[in-house]
């Protein structure tokens, strides 16, 4: 039975099963041993490449966040992971409690890290001797009978800086730590902020010391400030450390005193345009006695970027406060 | 004497390495270009690497998974597996990693076209199948100037089917088994391949003296019987990892392919809910719409071209199943997956010789729309809304 066919195909012009084959079948036959070689190295690469990361960090943040919610549990991870700058084991512990107490995180809660958010950050200049590789991982934190919807903003509000050395140690970066690998800048400096990708998107900058307001028993301290964006910025956020603890600034100016509404600065604002100084002040709720005050700056290019490594500033304390 | 590599090869690829760079390196230069959607990095080459290429790069980093929406296992590995050795060896960014790839699949593309061209008929169609290879009227030159891995597809298989028509049917086969790990398309290639060397034999001794040979089974399993084992093999493990039976096929859905319809009634669905939005669509459903309409034109210009003796039925099948079936379950993508067959090549058979000047128009329009999808999608959060 013969298969109907069109007018005569197109002929290849070699035909491999005539003299020029004949010719070449030494050649044919070391090329193909040799491709076979290769698919077997490809095959045997792609079963071990489909389910293993190039480094750990998914793993490494679920161990330390399942230490985090659960105080019970063993907290090695935590003091074995974390950078922590210059803070002793006991400060660390410190601002860990703290940050459970003050209702950083449900209690107990279920860390759940998230894998579509694991992005390569810029190394900026003076990390690329101490560092080889910046991750950002981003964590949904769930309490315990609550829904555990995949949260994409809320998984980023959570997430960490997975910091790998050239040994392939990784160190894990909080955000409620009053750290940066960056270091701590001065009042007065006028500090570049880079966005997590390395774009220069402008300046902040402490411009005096802290200012203290009481009213009745409650003490706010305000912190002036300057910013000024070079780029347009899709967002940014202030993050304010009194004695190397997190607390939340005011993100309303109607609690403060009308003489002090109207430079009122919010420590978060979406889409500031290229071009814009801000000036203000930054007010947030204190216990005393404050010994120590830090602000951090994290710009963000577009809504979804990812969080840059913070800029810290230690602001000077007058004597009042 | 056929050169090795040829000018038009060289030509083309020089051409969108220049493109790609010039790209790149002006939007790296103007950081304050508002980021695109599924951006990357804003250095030249993750400007490069942005949607389906920012896939690549996870999995090039963090492997596959259960956890990952959209499933990642709807790409194949073979790029993310190479980005991932490149990064590793050279120790350059992943985005680098890809763009190396995608300029080298191009280069290694473009040349077994020419090469499967000109063996097929003479040097001269060769070089301008090249050309209506690198400038689509498609539209979709933009995935030879980002940095998407499906050039290396082009590559695969117009190795494999030349290797099958010289009648190396093992070498045949282990192309394509490169091939079922670059693109789900790989697997139709697979097939046609298959049915390639029945029809050949049962040409020549007829079909029932043919399936009794030894000579034909020999030649079918070695065209065919790696890449099987090699796609089965990567379903089987993929799967296990991300927790889906056949999970590559499965997880198409997270990637915008929804419920299997005939091809035709997809393209009727289009058009008629294009035709009855009273708000006017914007350009990603016209571009689309255009690259319907060319897929349409172009299978029929194929068979025709089929019938007239001038092309093996093979590319026609090849080409057909290869957008038929992607087409078969969504529209979006549908041109990129159209230029990774023939069927850019069907436009060179309708221009008669008089009027050859008509080849640069249809490149140049192909051009022009690139250049219109590539800063849509990649230089505003874009209202254009041609998902690439």
């Amino acid at each position: 039975m013969s298969l109907p066919t069109p007018k005569s195909p197109p002929r290849f012009t070699r035909r491999g099963h005539h003299a020029s084959r004949a010719a070449n079948v030494h050649g044919f036959a070391v090329v193909n041993i040799l491709l076979v070689a290769l698919i077997c190295v490809i095959f045997g690469m792609l079963m071990v490449f489909a389910g293993q990361p190039i480094t750990p960090e998914a793993e490494l943040v679920q161990q330390w966040y399942e230490a985090l919610c659960n105080p019970g549990s063993d907290q090695a991870p935590l003091w074995e992971l974390t950078w922590r700058g210059d803070m002793s084991q006991a400060q660390l512990k410190e601002a860990i409690e703290h940050y459970r107490e003050r209702g950083g995180l449900p209690q107990p809660c279920k860390p759940v890290v998230d894998v579509n958010v694991i992005y390569f950050q810029w190394i900026p200049p003076e990390l690329h001797s101490s560092y080889e590789r910046i991750k950002f991982v981003a964590v949904n934190v769930y309490g315990e009978g609550r829904p555990t919807e995949r949260n994409l903003i809320g998984s980023e509000q959570t997430g960490v800086h997975v910091l790998f050395d050239g040994s392939g140690k990784a160190f894990i970066l909080p955000r409620f730590l009053a750290q940066s690998p960056l270091g701590i800048q001065e009042t007065g400096d006028v500090i570049p902020l880079y966005n997590n990708d390395g774009l220069l998107m402008g300046n902040a900058q402490v411009t005096g010391e802290v200012i203290r307001l009481q009213r009745f028993d409650e003490v706010r301290l305000g912190v002036p400030l300057r910013l000024e964006a070079t780029s347009n910025w899709g967002r940014y956020e202030a993050h304010v450390f009194v004695n190397g603890l997190e607390v939340i600034p005011e993100f309303y100016g109607d609690v403060l005193p009308p003489e002090e509404q109207e430079r009122f600065l919010p420590p978060a604002q979406d889409a500031v345009s290229r071009v814009t100084e801000m000036r203000g002040v930054l007010w947030v709720q204190a216990k005393e006695p404050v010994t120590s005050l830090h602000v951090g700056f994290e710009i963000f290019q577009t809504p979804w970027d990812m969080r840059p490594l913070p800029a810290l500033v230690r602001v000077v304390i007058n004597d009042e406060a | 004497m056929r050169p090795f590599v040829p000018r038009s090869v060289v030509f083309a690829w020089l051409l969108h390495v220049i493109i790609s760079l010039v790209f790149g390196f002006t939007v790296q230069a103007n950081p304050e270009t508002t980021e695109a959607q599924w951006f990357s990095t804003p250095d030249w080459a993750g400007n490069l690497a942005h949607w389906d290429v920012n896939w690549e790069i996870r999995i090039s980093d963090q492997g596959y998974g259960p956890d990952f929406s959209p499933q990642t296992s709807a790409k194949f590995p073979l790029a993310a597996l190479t980005a991932r050795l490149i990064h590793q060896v050279l120790h350059v960014p992943m985005q680098v990693a890809l763009f190396l790839i995608n300029k080298a699949g191009l280069l290694l593309g473009l040349w077994a076209l020419w090469r499967m061209v000109a063996g097929m008929s003479d040097i001269r169609t060769a070089d301008r199948a090249v050309r209506f290879m690198a400038f689509p009227l498609l539209g979709t030159a933009f995935i030879y100037w980002m940095s998407y891995p499906d050039v290396l597809f082009l590559a695969w298989w117009a190795l494999a089917f030349t290797c099958l028509w010289e009648g190396n049917y093992l070498r045949a086969g282990l192309i394509a088994t490169l091939a079922v790990w670059t693109r789900p398309q790989g697997a139709v290639l697979v097939g046609v391949m298959g049915l390639s060397v029945l029809v050949e034999a049962a040409r020549n001794k007829g079909l029932f003296v043919t399936l009794r040979s030894g000579v034909f089974w020999r030649h079918v399993l070695a065209a065919c019987i790696i890449p099987v084992l090699g796609l089965v093999g990567w379903i089987i493990r993929v799967s296990d990892v991300a927790g889906i039976p056949f999970s590559p096929y499965v997880a198409q859905g997270d990637v915008g392919r929804g419920e299997f319809i005939w091809p035709w009634e997809r393209i009727v669905e289009r058009v008629q809910w294009m035709a009855n939005q009273s708000e006017p669509l914007n350009g990603g459903y016209w571009t689309e719409l255009w690259q319907l309409a060319l897929i349409m034109l172009g299978l029929v210009i194929l068979i025709v071209v089929w019938r007239r003796g001038k092309l093996r039925w093979e590319l026609v099948l090849f080409s057909v199943l290869s957008i038929g079936l992607p087409l078969a379950t969504g529209v979006m993508a549908i041109g990129r997956f159209a230029t990774m067959t023939w069927l850019p090549l069907a436009f060179m058979y309708i221009i008669p010789a008089r009027w050859r000047w008509l080849d640069g128009v249809l490149w140049l329009v192909g051009v022009g729309l690139a250049v219109a999808v590539l800063t849509n999608i990649n230089l505003t959060p874009s209202d254009w809304y041609y998902v690439p």
